[in-house]
């Protein structure tokens, strides 16, 4: 039995390899992109990753996967060069690349409110609309046939419908020639059909700008838990790009807002009324924020992400990405501005960050970090992720101390009246960031620690040299007890330390509390710790000058500076200071 | 994707009490030295205008004026009104009560947002996620005002006992107290009761810096009144603790005699077991003689059929169907508690007869600690399940039955080692999940120990 | 010539509208149209010029410029075979001066030709007002095509639903920022 269907799949597979040529030469007879990977059974094709469908693409490997034993099942073996030049139109076309694809996923979930998870299926669902539009009417493929028959195995769904009505009205197709089940059409979904079918058209060039508006026509279809599932059922065998970004690596510069993208969210609904407002007056005051309220931009004059959002964006594109790295790279892109510029004396000075070699520039690497020749040397044809080259850097090991700048400890309060650094952007952490990258980049060694007591902390084993050791410590949470707990500072400092170090702590006027403690002196902790760290302590107090001020006095008597912040984006100023003084241009 | 859905702390203080000026007895609570490891911050977020309410709800619900038994509260047809024409799920519907359908929870965990009513000002919604003890995990939303009004509704419990609550920033009113393998914690204050502490705080030992100071915290603050559930109140008594509260409120599963006898002859103080759902709070407080005594005036019952939407006839058996509450962000009309009992009216105060409440489970490690079925509740909130069964054989060993719309396969292998954490060694653990739709109860706990 | 009846050639012949028709100058566009409809009546029935109802119709136009120009196209998309028939009189002047200015209160001119659903629209609409079918199809049919097609019914569908629509994104919106927030969901909640 398994040979008689090897046998048939074998038979489509040479055929399929045949319309692979046709379905190139629709869209240029010049493409380069490599054969798809025929699989025989959807055994093998569940091995590649592909499961609901006969067919997906992987934009990490620019590679088609399709499963001929589905498509001999779903009666399609016929259809090779319109399920093959479909395939071609997502990777030439529509979503492409890693990059724009994320940039659409971000563009859609703008208009899922409380939905973002569902963007992906958004995505594909549009992308499918745009590239069958194109192949059907500007390139003479009978794409509606493939629905036909397909459809025959689809429960259909109110999501359905309206995606086969709007293939019915951009082309003209007489009302249930693809969405057969009658009963469920509807005026609204005819409405939705007719807006849809008109934005596909007007953005089929443009078409990362009208992600927003496609989600939010999609939005009412996709709110009641058991229509959604329903929709997803139906579209089950078509989703051929939801895993596209998967093991795509890191992508940089999307943790900026995508000002665009929010603009865009807009509901064509809304749009087609023009200006006549509908008659409840609170419903505009409520729509008018939609998309908009606490989710625009954070941080340095607003202009990014909240790092809740940037996670969850990121791990749609590439749901194996590693969490931790994810909010690593959020808060090392927004400190990079704001870090000391590399020192130039790259070659003959010690203690500082050296090139190490070259390693593989990924597509979602930022394009300034190629190393133009160090790539053309590795290759003369430049293939973006892979002839492409970038520098690495790393710390140059010659230990002339005495050369060196001071290493610097940083304790960060984590305690309840601290917000958790992963779901709102932290102002401390950033700051820490600041200092600590560019204690690491002159050549410093940094120790970090959060510490939420009384109950529970966290710290970097000793100091360190490794930016992720160090971000790994700063970005994680606690969110116990109620200040930095003074008894940390025993850990690096409990004796004189052979290289010195400079001590700063972020935390708040209830620091005073924890100083005055009854269980330990940790008055005294304090005074010895500065002494034993050998370089300069600072306190940033989130608190004002006049409270606490016998508790100030006794600490400045120490040698503690005290820096107040009243209001928490000032930490950044105090970190840049900090960093260019302690670390700019040292030798 | 869960990451930023879960919450968190976002608020400041100013924010949690915009009345509150003084906050040195919420600091004294949270860096006490024997304070536990709170792990959240909470607030009633009262403004000026809307303790007014709260104050003029305490004053309507002491009047105690129900209904007769032939006849509708006085507040029925403007209430209808106005669901009928501001809450989208009622538009379209009749303004007498007789011709409403019944509506179940299945309504309002599907489109909660039909249940708010036009009036209402989305800058005073607030949502709690249900973890599902009775049923499938839910969001129900609400208000600021409705939300205070738990403490009046508290009040007019104790009102006929000749307790009160009093008012001042020096002393700790209500203390919730849990005893689960995690939940939140936090001291608070309450604007209504003139900045009184309100603490909520979790017996296990995990969650202190040392055992004892469990016991210690509670005798420094002294709650004046203490609720939780059976489960929580068994390990408060089990703590000894020398404490004198005015009185202890039960809830949320059936407080048996036994327990209720050892807590008031232990504390010296009345027990009180109350009815209350995630839905409306505070329905109704037992009275001894197998009834349940109604408390809010602007709560309607009714007994319904349980398969049909058919009225029995009065005294009879059915199933409890409320109107009404306080929550313009989710009025009532004929909704479905899924419980069960008749109803009686006396001298002008309805009781519900042989209320069958939802009895606790007790499931037990092999060390034999118990588990609270509200840990795996929660536990399970994490998976995308319909609804689940879990029954716990003699030998302790563990069954678990899942619904889900969508199988996959690495998921009952999930769930399976969830569960093997919270049951520990030595118990086995069988996970089976279906994609039928349930027959039974969506989230049924069963039993074959003690 | 034969009287092609074929959507896809009305369609067409359509778009094919030479972009003088809309571009005219502000004060002379009451005139030219007045002089369009003229000679497209003239061309199109026989005893034209003892018609003094469309006399009076013409003396009395005054509409809006989008409604000139508009009235404009539709006189180039009536200038074709299919059109030349006395009987078709009544549809095609009550199309020009009752029911294209009533769409061009929500259509801008352009539109017509520029938008592929506002064309076949147009031409629809034009068809109705004449009782003609397009080939091959039934009443209801072309019924069922227009009012999917139709602007008028979509904003009134629009404004009854629109509101709901956007009352519950809001909910929804509220609802997931207060549970990403800390919200006071728990407060004096077991």
């Amino acid at each position: 039995m398994d040979g008689k269907i090897n046998v048939s799949t074998e038979t489509l597979r040479s055929q399929w390899r045949e319309a692979w040529i046709s379905a190139r030469s629709v869209w240029s007879a010049f493409l380069m992109l490599r054969e798809p990977v025929w699989c025989l059974t959807s055994e093998a094709a569940r091995k590649e990753g592909l499961t609901g469908s006969f067919a997906m693409i992987r934009l990490t490997d620019h590679r088609i996967v399709i499963d001929l034993e589905k498509v001999k099942n779903y009666g399609v073996g016929d259809e090779a060069v319109q399920v093959l030049a479909h395939e071609i139109g997502h990777h030439i076309y529509t979503p492409a690349n890693l990059r724009d694809n994320a940039v659409l996923l971000g563009r859609i979930r703008w208009s899922l409110a409380d939905m973002e998870d569902k963007a992906a299926f958004v995505a594909n669902i549009y992308e499918d609309l745009i590239i069958n539009d194109i192949l059907h009417r500007s390139k003479d493929l009978d794409m509606a046939i493939v629905y036909q028959k397909i459809n025959k195995d689809v429960p259909f769904s109110p999501l359905w419908t309206l995606i086969m009505r709007t293939y019915e009205f951009l082309w003209k197709l007489k009302r249930g020639s693809l969405a057969t089940d009658l009963l469920l059409h509807n005026d609204k979904i005819d409405v939705d059909a007719s807006l849809m079918a008109s934005l596909v058209r007007s953005y089929a060039k443009r078409w990362i700008d009208g992600g927003g508006r496609f989600a939010a026509l999609m939005y009412p279809y996709l709110v009641e838990e058991e229509a959604f599932k329903k929709g997803m059922a139906s579209m089950a065998v078509y989703l051929d790009t939801e895993k596209a970004g998967e093991g795509g690596g890191m992508i940089s510069g999307l943790v900026e807002l995508d000002l665009e993208g929010i603009e865009g969210a807009i509901d064509p609904r809304t749009e087609a009324t023009g200006d006549k407002q509908p008659k409840n007056k609170k419903t505009i005051d409520i729509s008018a924020s939609f998309g908009k309220t606490d989710r625009g931009g954070t941080g340095p004059k607003q202009r990014y992400l909240q790092p809740g959002v940037y996670i969850d964006l990121l791990k749609q594109v590439n749901p194996n990405v590693d969490e931790q790295a994810l909010i690593n790279q959020y808060y090392r892109e927004i400190a990079s501005p704001h870090l000391i510029r590399f020192p130039v004396e790259v070659t003959k000075s010690t203690g500082i960050m050296i090139p190490e070699g070259t390693d593989v520039w990924e597509s979602g690497d930022a394009i300034e970090e190629i190393d133009w020749l160090e790539s053309a040397i590795a290759s003369p044809h430049i293939v973006p992720g892979y002839s492409t080259r970038k520098r690495l850097y790393g710390e140059d090991t010659d230990s002339d101390q005495s050369m060196k700048p001071l290493d610097v400890y940083i304790g960060i309060d984590c305690s309840g009246s601290m917000s958790n650094p992963r779901v709102s952007f932290s102002w401390p952490v950033l700051a820490a960031t600041v200092i600590g990258l560019s204690a690491l980049r002159a050549g410093a060694k940094v120790m970090g620690c959060l510490s939420g007591e009384p109950g529970s902390f966290m710290e970097t084993k000793g100091f360190v040299t490794k930016e992720v050791d160090l971000l790994t410590i700063l970005t994680s949470y606690l969110g116990t007890g109620y200040s930095y707990g003074i008894p940390r500072l025993n850990t690096p400092f409990h004796a004189p330390l052979k290289k010195k170090s400079h001590v700063v702590i972020v935390t708040d006027d209830d620091i005073f509390h924890m100083l005055n403690a009854k269980e330990a002196n940790h008055w005294a902790i304090a005074e010895t710790a500065l002494q034993h760290a050998g370089g300069t302590g600072t306190m940033v107090l989130h608190s004002r000058p006049d409270w606490n001020k016998p508790g100030v006095k006794l600490l400045r008597d120490m040698g503690w500076h005290i820096h107040y912040v009243t209001d928490e984006s000032s930490m950044l100023d105090f970190a840049r200071e900090f960093s260019k003084k302690n670390y700019h241009k040292r030798r | 994707m869960d990451a930023s859905k879960k919450p968190t702390v976002a608020l400041t203080d100013e924010e949690r009490f915009p009345l509150i000026n003084d906050l040195f007895y919420l600091k004294q609570m949270q860096q006490d030295d024997t304070a536990p490891k709170f792990n959240f911050q909470s607030g009633d977020r009262l403004r000026s205008e809307q303790l007014a309410h709260v104050k003029s709800y305490a004053s309507k619900i002491k009047t105690k004026q129900f209904w007769n038994t032939d006849s509708q509260p006085s507040w029925m047809s403007e209430y209808l009104n106005w669901c009928t024409s501001t809450v989208p799920f009622y538009t379209n519907r009749s303004n007498v009560l007789t011709s409403h359908p019944t509506i179940r929870r299945r309504d309002i965990h599907d489109s909660p947002w039909q249940f708010v009513s036009a009036d209402c000002d989305l800058k005073d919604l607030l949502v709690y996620q249900t973890s599902g003890t009775t049923g499938a995990a839910m969001d129900v939303v609400f208000d600021p005002i409705s939300q205070a009004c738990w403490i009046p509704q508290l009040e007019s419990l104790l009102q006929p006992l000749g307790i009160r609550l009093s008012r001042s920033n020096r002393h700790v009113a209500i203390a919730l107290i849990c005893d689960q393998q995690t939940t939140i914690t936090y001291a608070s204050l309450s604007t209504y009761l003139d900045g009184a502490g309100v603490l909520k705080i979790n017996l296990n030992p995990s969650e202190w810096k040392r055992d004892d100071d469990r016991r210690d915290f509670l005798e420094k603050y002294n709650p004046e009144v203490l609720t939780g559930d059976p489960f929580a109140f068994n390990s408060l008594l089990a703590l000894q603790p020398n404490i004198r509260p005015k009185a202890m409120v039960s809830s949320a599963m059936k407080l048996t005699n036994d327990l209720r006898q050892k807590l008031e002859s232990y504390f010296d103080c009345p027990v009180l077991d109350i009815y209350s759902l995630t839905e409306c709070r505070m329905v109704a407080v037992a009275d001894g003689d197998g009834r349940h005594r109604a408390i809010r005036p602007e709560l309607y019952f009714e007994i319904f059929h349980p398969q049909e939407d058919v009225l029995m006839p009065p005294g009879e058996r059915g199933e409890l169907v409320i109107t009404g509450g306080n929550n313009p962000f989710l009025p009532l009309i004929r909704y479905r508690t899924g419980d069960f009992c008749s109803m009686t009216i006396d001298n002008g105060t309805p009781y519900l007869v042989d209320l069958e409440a939802r009895l606790p489970i007790a499931y037990y490690r092999s060390d034999g600690s118990f588990i609270n079925n509200i840990d795996i509740s929660r536990a399970m909130t994490d998976f995308p399940l319909v609804g689940f069964s879990i029954h716990q054989q003699i030998d302790k060993h563990v069954t678990f039955k899942g619904w889900c719309s969508t199988l996959d396969e690495r998921m009952s292998e999930k769930i399976r080692a969830t569960l093997e954490d919270l049951f520990g060694e030595n118990i086995s653990v069988k996970v089976s999940c279906t994609r039928e739709t349930p027959t039974t109860k969506p989230v049924s706990f069963t039993s074959d120990i003690g | 010539m034969k009287k092609q009846k074929e959507l896809f050639a009305l369609l067409h012949h359509l778009k094919n509208c030479p972009s003088d028709f809309l571009d005219v100058k502000e004060n002379l566009s009451k005139m030219i149209t007045k002089a369009l409809i003229a000679d497209l009546f003239r061309k199109l029935f026989n005893d034209f010029e003892d018609d003094k109802d469309l006399k009076a119709l013409l003396s009395q136009l005054n509409v809006s410029e989008n409604e000139y120009r508009a009235i404009r196209v539709a006189t180039w998309f009536f200038d074709q075979p299919l059109f030349h028939d006395n009987n078709l009189q009544d549809g095609i002047t009550s199309f020009l001066f009752e029911r294209l200015p009533l769409l061009s209160k929500h259509v801008k001119a352009e539109t017509w030709l520029d938008d592929e659903d506002r064309t076949e629209e147009f031409v629809r609409e034009a068809l109705r007002s004449c009782h003609v079918l397009i080939d091959g199809e039934s009443e209801d049919e072309a019924q069922d095509r227009l009012d999917a097609l139709s602007t008028i019914k979509r904003l009134k569908i629009l404004e009854e639903t629109n509101a709901p629509l956007l009352r519950m994104k809001a909910i929804r919106q509220a609802m997931a920022e207060k549970k990403a927030r800390e919200a006071a969901n728990v407060y004096g909640r077991e």
